[in-house]
C-alpha cells in the first residue's frame, strides 16, 4: 500500500501531467461533436441497484443506437465529486456524468457541465413532461445543470407496530413539529442498553435544513452570499432538535457515534419509534425487516409549513466531452417510458415523470406493493427544497459541521456557535472562498 | 561514524619538473580530479546518470518550481489560474482561523509522538537487543506494525477504540475506568490517532535503536563493570552517549513523519469531532482535492515545507554539536 501522503503527491503529479496535457488539447475539443462513437457514463457505487440498472438500459439503448456504445464507469462513491472533477480537470472527462443537488451551483458558476436547457430546445425535448419542481431544481442562473429519472425527498419513517401498541395515533401528513414531539414522549420508554427511544432523529445536512426551513429560516441568502442560519428562526429550529437529545427523546449524535449506530441502523433494531434522516433510499433497508410493521410519512410541519430538502442525483454532460450529442441521445432514451420502466424498479426515488407513478413497472415493484411508500412522497412534493444557493458548499458544509459538533453535543450555544460561523463563513459565500484560492 | 573524506590534504609532486615554476593552483583539486578522471569520464558519467537525473528535474524539481508558481494563484483546475501574488500567502496568517488550528493540532500531535515514540523504541530496542534463542520472533513482531497496510491498521484500531466493544475500553473497565469515546470526544480523539501512530511506526524506529545498539563494542560495558558501573551508570555514560548519533537521526526523521501525518486521520476522524484532529496535511488535501483551491494548498504545502526545513535546520545546528560520532 503506497502511503496516502505520497499517493496524493504522486496525484498531484499525474494531474499536472494532465493538465498539460489537457492544455495542449484544448482547441480541439469543441470541435467533434459527433452523435456516434464510445460514451463513459460515471456513476457512484453506492447503489449497485441502480448501477445494475443502467446497464441493462445501456444495452436497450445500444440497440436502437448501434452506432454509438456505452460504458459504465463505476466510481468509489467516496470522494466521488472530487474524482469526476479531476477527470474533467485532467481533459478525460465521462461525457455524461452523475452529480447531487449540492453541487449545482459550482457546476454552473465553473461551467463544467452543459446547459441542457440549449439541447432540449434545438432536439424538441419537452422539458414540461417532468415535473416543473425536478426542472426549477436542476435550473441554477438560468442554465439547466442536469436531468433525471427520478427524485426523492426527505420523509420520516414510523414504526407502526410500537405505535399501536402504545395506543398512539400514528403520524399523518397534517402532524407538526409539537405533534412529533409529544408522541416520541409517549414512546419514549425504559432506559440503559434497553431503552425505547421515541425518535432518532439525524441531524445531517438534509434533515437539519429541512427543520429550519419549516421554521421559516433559511441557511443563506437567496443569492447564496448572506449568511442567515443565526437567525432567530434558524435558532428555534435548532433549539427543537437539540431538546430532543437533551430530554432523552432521541440518542443524540454522541450516543450514536459511541454505539457506533447509525439512525437507520438503530430505527431498523426496532430502538426507535420514529426516523428522521432519510429519503426514500431507507425503504430499501428496511424493506427486508421482518419483526415489525414500518410505514413512511410527509415531514411535520413547522411555523411555516413543511419543508423537506430535495435530492437530485442528476446526469450532467461534461463541458470538454467529446460526445455531447451521442450523450444527449442517451440522456434522452433514459427519460423516454421505455427508459423510465427500464430502470424505476430499481431507483431510489419516484419517476420524474408524473404519468408513469401509475406505470405498472413503478406500480407494481414491491416496495410500492408492500409499503406505501408513494403517497407519502406525493404530498411532500409541493414542498420541496432545493440545497442552498453556495457555490462552495462543501467547504461551508465541512465549517458548518465542525460547529455543530459542539452544539449537538451541548459544549457550545447554537447563537453564540452560529453567530461566530456566520462571520467566519462571510468571506467565502462573498468571493466564493474563504482562501481567497 | 562515517569518514570524513580529507578535504584539503594538498597534491603530493605539484609543479612540472624544470624551467619556470608554473603558477601554482593552490586550491585543492576535486576529487574527481584527483582521482584522475578526465573530461570523457565526466560526459560518460552524465549520460549514466541522465535517466535518474531527467527524472529528477521533471518529476521532483520541475514540480517544486511548478508548485512555488501555483502557490501565486487562485486556481480550481476548471477555471483559467488567475495571478495573485503572495495573496494566498496573506489569506493564510491574517484570515484564515483553520490554518493556525490545523498547524496547532499537527504541533500537538508531534509532541505526543516524538517523545513517546523515541522513548519506548528505545527501550523495546534494549529489550530485545538480546542474545536469547527466539529473539528473532519477537523483533520481527514489533516490526510487523510497521510493514502493514494502514487500512487495515485503521479499521483494527477503530474497533480497538470502540466505546461499547473496544478492547481499550474493556481493559481500563477491569479497573474501574469508565467507557470513553476515544475517537468521537475531541479530547481523547489526538491522544488515540498519536497512540496508533506510535505503535504502527515503533518497529521502524526501534530497528534503527537495535543496529545502533549492536554497534557499540562490547569490551566498553566490560571496562565499564570494571570500573564498577551498574546498568544505570552503564545506559548513562556508555549506551545513551555512543547511542546520539541514531537519536539524532531518529528524531529528525521522526519530527519530519510527524508533520506530515495525514492517512491515520483521514482513515480514523476526517478530521472531527469538531476540527480536534484537523491536521495540517489533511486540512490541506481538503483544500486541494475537496475545495479545489489548488494556489492555497500549493502555499499551505510551501509553508510546511519551510516549518519543516526550519526545524531540521535548528535540529542539525544545536543537537548535531552534542552527537559524539566516534569513541573520543
Amino acid at each position: 500500500m503506497i502511503r496516502r501522503s505520497r499517493a496524493v503527491r504522486l496525484s498531484v503529479a499525474v494531474l499536472a501531467m494532465g493538465l498539460i496535457g489537457a492544455a495542449c488539447s484544448g482547441s480541439s475539443g469543441g470541435s467533434k461533436t459527433s452523435s456516434t462513437g464510445t460514451i463513459t457514463v460515471a456513476e457512484p457505487s453506492d447503489n449497485p441497484g441502480d448501477i445494475q440498472a443502467r446497464k441493462q438500459l445501456a444495452d436497450q439503448f445500444m440497440k436502437l443506437h448501434p452506432d454509438i456504445s456505452v460504458k459504465i464507469l463505476v466510481i468509489p462513491a467516496e470522494g466521488y465529486d472530487q474524482k469526476v472533477l479531476t477527470l474533467i480537470a485532467g481533459g478525460k472527462p465521462p461525457d455524461l456524468f452523475v452529480s447531487g443537488d449540492v453541487q449545482i451551483p459550482n457546476m454552473v458558476s465553473k461551467n463544467y457541465a452543459y446547459n441542457l436547457d440549449t439541447f432540449a430546445k434545438k432536439g424538441n425535448f419537452d422539458l414540461s413532461k417532468l415535473y416543473p419542481q425536478i426542472i426549477q431544481g436542476l435550473t441554477f442562473n438560468g442554465n439547466l445543470a442536469g436531468l433525471t429519472d427520478n427524485w426523492d425527498t426527505q420523509v420520516m419513517y414510523y414504526n407502526k407496530s410500537m405505535f399501536q401498541q402504545a395506543g398512539v395515533s400514528p403520524p399523518t401528513a397534517s402532524w407538526t413539529w409539537q405533534d412529533f414531539q409529544s408522541a416520541a414522549q409517549q414512546l419514549t420508554q425504559g432506559s440503559g442498553t434497553q431503552k425505547q427511544y421515541g425518535a432518532v432523529f439525524d441531524p445531517w445536512f438534509a434533515p437539519l435544513y429541512s427543520t429550519i426551513w419549516s421554521y421559516g429560516g433559511n441557511i443563506t441568502s437567496a443569492d447564496g452570499k448572506t449568511c442567515e442560519i443565526n437567525q432567530p428562526p434558524a435558532i428555534q429550529a435548532i433549539d427543537f432538535i437539540l431538546n430532543l437529545y437533551k430530554q432523552g427523546l432521541s440518542p443524540s449524535p454522541q450516543a450514536m457515534s459511541q454505539q457506533g449506530q447509525g439512525a437507520e441502523q438503530i430505527f431498523l433494531s426496532g430502538r426507535a419509534a420514529m426516523m428522521i434522516g432519510s429519503g426514500r433510499w431507507a425503504a430499501y433497508d428496511l424493506q427486508s425487516v421482518k419483526r415489525f410493521q414500518w410505514a413512511m410519512a410527509p415531514l411535520p410541519k413547522g411555523p411555516a409549513g413543511r419543508a423537506n430538502f430535495f435530492h437530485l442525483s442528476m446526469f450532467a454532460i461534461a463541458h470538454n466531452s467529446q460526445h455531447p450529442q451521442a450523450a444527449w441521445q442517451f440522456l434522452k432514451y433514459m427519460l423516454s417510458k421505455n427508459g423510465i420502466e427500464t430502470t424505476i424498479g430499481n431507483a431510489q426515488g419516484l419517476p420524474s415523470i408524473p404519468s408513469l407513478v401509475k406505470d405498472p413497472a413503478f406500480a407494481n415493484s414491491a416496495l410500492v406493493k408492500q409499503h406505501d411508500t408513494v403517497k407519502p412522497m406525493l404530498q411532500s412534493l409541493p414542498t420541496v427544497h432545493r440545497a442552498p444557493n453556495i457555490v462552495a458548499f462543501n467547504e461551508f458544509q465541512d465549517k458548518l459541521d465542525a460547529v455543530m459538533d459542539g452544539v449537538w453535543s451541548g459544549k457550545q450555544d447554537p447563537k453564540t456557535a452560529l453567530d461566530a460561523f456566520c462571520k467566519s463563513v462571510g468571506p467565502l459565500l462573498q468571493n466564493g472562498s474563504a482562501a481567497g484560492a | 561514524m562515517a569518514a570524513v573524506p580529507e578535504v584539503g590534504t594538498a597534491p603530493s609532486g605539484a609543479g612540472p619538473a624544470g624551467g619556470v615554476p608554473a603558477p601554482v593552483d593552490l586550491r585543492p583539486p576535486s576529487w574527481w580530479k584527483r582521482k584522475g578522471y578526465t573530461r570523457r569520464d565526466t560526459v560518460a558519467a552524465f549520460i549514466f546518470l541522465a535517466p535518474s537525473l531527467i527524472h529528477f528535474m521533471i518529476f521532483i524539481l520541475g514540480l517544486v518550481v511548478a508548485s512555488l508558481v501555483i502557490s501565486t494563484w487562485q486556481w480550481d483546475l476548471l477555471t483559467p489560474p488567475h495571478e495573485v501574488g503572495l495573496h494566498n500567502y496573506a489569506t493564510m496568517f491574517f484570515h484564515d482561523p483553520l490554518f493556525w488550528t490545523s498547524l496547532k493540532a499537527t504541533l500537538y500531535f508531534v509532541l505526543l509522538t516524538i517523545p513517546t515514540g523515541i522513548i519506548l523504541s528505545l527501550a523495546l530496542a534494549m529489550a530485545v537487543n538480546t542474545k536469547l534463542r527466539g529473539i528473532v520472533i519477537f523483533r520481527t513482531a514489533y516490526f510487523i506494525p510497521v510493514v502493514s497496510s494502514m487500512v487495515a491498521v485503521a479499521v483494527v484500531w477503530r474497533w480497538v477504540f470502540n466505546n461499547d466493544f473496544g478492547i481499550l475500553n474493556w481493559f481500563l473497565g477491569l479497573f474501574g475506568v469508565h467507557k470513553i469515546d476515544w475517537l468521537g470526544n475531541p479530547v481523547t480523539a489526538m491522544p488515540a490517532i498519536a497512540l496508533m501512530s506510535v505503535w504502527k511506526g515503533l518497529g521502524f524506529t526501534m530497528t534503527l535503536f537495535l543496529a545502533g545498539l549492536q554497534g557499540i563494542p562490547q569490551h566498553l560495558y566490560e571496562a565499564a563493570e570494571l570500573d564498577g558501573a551498574g546498568r544505570w551508570k552503564q545506559f548513562v555514560h556508555v549506551t545513551w552517549p555512543l547511542l546520539t548519533p541514531t537519536t539524532f537521526f531518529v528524531s529528525v526523521i521522526s519530527i519530519i513523519g510527524s508533520f506530515n501525518v495525514f492517512d491515520a486521520v483521514y482513515l480514523m476522524t476526517q478530521g472531527g469531532p469538531g476540527n480536534s484532529t484537523t491536521v495540517y496535511n489533511f486540512y490541506l488535501f481538503n483544500q486541494a482535492f475537496r475545495y479545489f483551491h489548488m494556489g492555497y494548498a500549493a502555499a499551505m504545502a510551501w509553508i510546511l515545507f519551510l516549518i519543516i526545513a526550519a526545524l531540521s535546520f535548528l535540529q542539525f545546528r544545536f543537537l548535531n554539536r552534542r552527537v559524539q560520532y566516534e569513541l573520543g
